[in-house]
């Protein structure tokens, strides 16, 4: 079992910095710059690229704060994001973002949602890590080698089990980045992998949000499965017209991108 | 084409926000991972509410719970540390089998291994434990009381206060009450039986299995030929009608409540009156029809005690807080409320009807009034919490 520690405040000067605080504001520029670099290998214009980060990660900050403050009342104003996160209110501005993408970049929106789902788990083993550090999301009663004995007992500590979860996921891309070559396959894949995370997560959650996290998890489980079904039947009905010799030219760039 | 300075700027400044202002995602714990500990402080039962935090020494608070209090002094081993609620049921300090069944999942060696909601906590029935043989004080009165937490009874000799003998009667004794005659002793066991003792020579000679009934409060008949016997239950609540002589039941009368707790008979055996745990009301069993013919409902909890002046005419119940009720016996209505000390336990009135003793569990003093004209005369000081009241009229104590 992993031994109680309280989390750790770092002091800059007259500055208080807490653990989880370095470690959001890590994952922060890490999913930047991992989306740019990804960006860049697929052609994507990153001044694009860069906007849709911003604005999903305050898409998703902020629905997660009201997300956060609806579930348990606290008297924080709407945009005080630091104070108070939910999970799943930032997957809810996490899906906003994605609808955004899908209706607004046309025939590369797959692309550049595949650049952000390439970057995402790296910010997420980040993030969660932080959760972790700051022992923020308590979970079940445990024996298990992977709990943390808190004060009031030893239980799972659902940050460093979802971090550990995500940081797998990350392997995951890395390893089957060259096999996930079609556009779309990359977020269908990494929804696929949220999801599943976040079901586990919820199995060994004694949380108040436990069915809203098992219900998130399945709806981004269906979503990735989707996703990767109909990107296959898409590049397969490409493929049929290409045989006939009828290829589009956004389907040939793609194709060249993904090389 | 390189990104923006705008973007970078807005994905900096939430990177910096999250720096400077990030300590976690949650301000306060999540009261869903909450649970309750009960603990065996200083010999008495204290329930918690333990709030799992991620910050150390998080504190117990308090609950009130109809447990607290409760004595748990017979055992050291568990003193000063939270109890699981099968070590409570083991140790006969809570009623088991009532409380919902876990949801929480099992881990093998974690101190929440086991069912820790006690929030439904029903504590049995004690009290009052302590009777006499005859009202007199001379070298043939006895008291008896009950020892729930040791299974016995212990017979006290009154005059000089002597102990002359612990009989063993079995797990879980609740009340004890003696027939007229002062030759039998009746016991009622939680775990499902009436014992018999017989006080001349203070040795069990019965024991009657009442099934799926659970004894706790007993009231005999002023002919001693019938005991009435509460089912100390949720489900089929009733009261158990006895045969005395031949040592059998006789009937079993339905009860509207759960939990019917103490059984009170009226001078002339007409009618015994029954409260409830936690309940406000009282029901009136009519003895000849052997139903429930009436019944009385409090602004209050009255589930401790009740006694009757001689002439039958008056009860006087024990309401929580702190009231004493006056109620006309015929018309049932409340003629005065009596302040007495908190959590009045037991209520015995004097043999002339004069005056009557109300214990207090929460105040360290026994209220004594006029039951004549129902008012408190004064308040006399204990060490403790007292429980457990009968006269001696005759006598000093």
């Amino acid at each position: 079992m992993i031994p109680y520690f309280p989390p750790p405040v770092f002091h800059i000067g007259a500055l208080e910095v807490h653990a989880f605080g370095v470690a959001a504001c890590l994952a922060i520029l890490a999913g930047h710059s991992l989306a740019l670099r990804r960006a860049r290998t697929l052609g994507l214009d990153e001044r694009s690229m860069s906007w849709i980060y911003a604005g999903g990660a305050v898409a998703a900050a902020v629905a997660g704060h009201l997300w956060a403050i609806a579930g348990t009342a606290a008297h924080t104003g709407p945009f005080e994001i630091w104070s108070g996160q939910s999970a799943a209110g930032f997957t809810a501005g996490a899906l906003l973002t994605i609808l955004f993408i899908l209706w607004r970049f046309g025939p590369l929106r797959w692309r550049y949602l595949d650049a952000l789902a390439f970057a995402f788990p790296f910010a997420w083993t980040l993030v969660r890590t932080g959760c972790f550090l700051a022992h923020d999301h308590i979970g079940a009663p445990t024996a298990s080698t992977l709990g943390v004995r808190f004060p009031d007992g030893t239980r799972f500590d659902l940050g460093l089990l979802e971090a550990l979860m995500a940081l797998m996921a990350s392997l995951g891309v890395v390893l089957f980045l060259p096999r996930l070559k079609l556009p779309g396959q990359m977020s269908g894949f990494l929804l696929l992998l949220a999801g599943t995370a976040r079901l586990f997560i919820a199995a060994v959650s004694e949380s108040s949000s436990a069915f809203t996290t098992g219900f998130g998890g399945v709806v981004l489980t269906l979503l990735g499965v989707a996703i990767l079904a109909s990107r296959q039947r898409t590049t397969d009905a490409g493929s049929g017209r290409r045989r006939r010799g009828a290829g589009d030219a956004v389907g040939r760039r793609i194709r060249f991108e993904y090389r | 084409m390189k990104p923006a300075i705008a973007s970078r700027l807005a994905v900096l400044l939430l990177a910096a926000l999250a720096l400077i202002f990030g300590t976690g995602c949650l301000d306060t714990p999540d009261p869903a991972v909450s649970h309750y500990i009960l603990k065996c402080e200083g010999g008495t039962l204290q329930l918690y509410l333990v709030s799992v935090s991620k910050v150390p020494g998080a504190t117990a608070q308090p609950v009130n719970n109809p447990i607290n209090g409760q004595d748990c002094s017979v055992s050291t081993e568990l003193q000063g540390r939270p109890l699981t609620l099968s070590e409570a049921v083991e140790h006969n300090l809570v009623q088991g089998g009532f409380n919902q069944p876990s949801t929480r999942r099992a881990a093998s060696n974690s101190p929440f291994s086991l069912i820790d909601t006690f929030v439904n906590l029903v504590p049995l029935p004690l009290g009052p434990p302590v009777t006499i043989t005859s009202p007199g004080c001379n070298a043939t009165t006895k008291a008896y009381l009950v020892n729930h937490t040791n299974g016995t009874v212990t017979a006290v000799g009154t005059c000089p206060l002597s102990i002359l003998k612990v009989i063993p009667v079995g797990s879980n004794p609740l009340q004890v009450a003696i027939t007229p005659d002062g030759s039998t002793a009746l016991v009622t066991r939680y775990d499902n039986d009436v014992v018999w003792i017989d006080t001349n020579t203070d040795q069990v000679t019965f024991t009657l299995p009442t099934g799926g009934v659970y004894p706790s409060g007993i009231a005999i008949s002023p002919d001693g030929t019938r005991a009435y016997v509460t089912n100390y239950f949720n489900t089929n609540p009733s009261l158990l009608v006895i045969d005395v002589v031949n040592r059998a039941i006789l009937t079993t009368v339905p009860l509207g409540g759960a939990y019917p707790r103490s059984a009170t008979i009226t001078p002339d055996g007409s009618q015994v009156w029954v409260n409830y745990y936690n309940g406000t009301g009282v029901d009136i069993v009519d003895t000849l029809t052997l139903t429930v013919a009436a019944g009385i409902r409090f602004n209050a909890i009255v589930s401790t005690g009740m006694a009757f002046n001689p002439t039958g005419t008056k009860a006087f119940i024990a309401t929580s807080p702190n009231l004493l009720a006056v109620v006309d016996t015929k018309t049932l209505n409340t003629l005065a409320t009596i302040t007495v000390g908190s959590e009045p336990m037991d209520v015995a009135v004097t043999a002339d009807g004069a005056l009557l003793f109300v214990t207090s569990y929460n105040s360290n003093i026994i209220s004594l009034v006029d039951a004549i004209g129902n008012r408190l005369v004064q308040n006399l000081p204990t060490d403790a919490g007292a429980m457990g009241l009968t006269l001696i009229p005759a006598g000093l104590h």
